[in-house]
């Protein structure tokens, strides 16, 4: 991370605008205990009261850095029900990076959290088609199939 | 408005606008007597002032990492920011 990803403008930015950061030696205690820190490099997204909300192990290169910290981002939202701030930032991902890894979790949120925002199942069916248009191998394709159910 | 108090908004934009919380700043701003921010500027030097956008400028061109729990919760907090908590090996 130090010599590939980091060292991107890119990420510097995006890492600097939108987070706090914390970067700590995996055997810190009593932090690599609460984390339950099993490897290198380990990223987690955390809230105001250092509660996780996603977590990525492993090396990740600028191009899926940026999009993974937005579905970090939009986790934040989604898990204390700021809805609209969540699809926001996941439509961001969707927009900005759609060929990365956090895409197609994305998209599977946003139907989520569109869901949860105005009661209406059509996003789940919209979630559905789409993951089946653009990533139909993804895991997240697999997961929304019950959506296609939905009229 | 003294000129030197304007001049500290437009820098405090300034660093915002590179990517600086406020939290970030009054905590450097702070090791200088604990000055309010504005009377600090109108009260510096030249020179201070300088040393003070190098520092930011250096800073601003790497993550600025936190290494301390408390401080990133506390900053979290100022900022309305989410932590990115990195554990890393340093070997």
């Amino acid at each position: 991370m130090d010599a590939v990803t980091y060292p991107k403008e890119t990420v510097r930015d995006f890492v600097n605008q939108n987070f706090v950061g914390l970067r700590v030696s995996f055997d810190t205690q009593p932090l690599a205990r609460d984390f339950n820190l099993q490897w290198t490099p380990t990223l987690v997204t955390l809230d105001t009261d250092g509660k996780e909300h996603h977590r990525t192990v492993g090396f990740l290169p600028p191009e899926e850095f940026v999009p993974s910290g937005w579905l970090g981002i939009a986790k934040v939202h989604f898990d204390a029900g700021r809805f609209q701030e969540a699809v926001s930032a996941l439509e961001g991902i969707l927009e900005h990076h759609p060929g990365s890894d956090a895409a197609a979790e994305a998209m599977f949120l946003k139907g989520v959290a569109l869901y949860k925002h105005t009661h209406e199942p059509k996003h789940l069916r919209e979630a559905y088609e789409e993951l089946q248009r653009k990533w139909p191998s993804s895991e997240w394709a697999k997961r929304a199939q019950p959506y296609r159910l939905i009229n | 408005m003294p000129k030197a108090a304007q001049g500290c908004q437009s820098r405090t934009r300034f660093f915002a606008l590179r990517g600086l919380g406020q939290g970030y700043i009054e905590s450097i701003l702070k090791e200088y007597e604990g000055l309010e921010s504005r009377v600090f500027w109108a009260s510096m030097e030249e020179s201070d002032r300088s040393f003070l956008v190098r520092r930011e400028t250096m800073a601003s061109e790497s993550i600025l990492w936190e290494t301390s729990w408390e401080r990133a919760l506390q900053r979290a907090r100022q900022e309305k920011k989410p932590v990115l908590l990195d554990f890393f090996n340093p070997g």
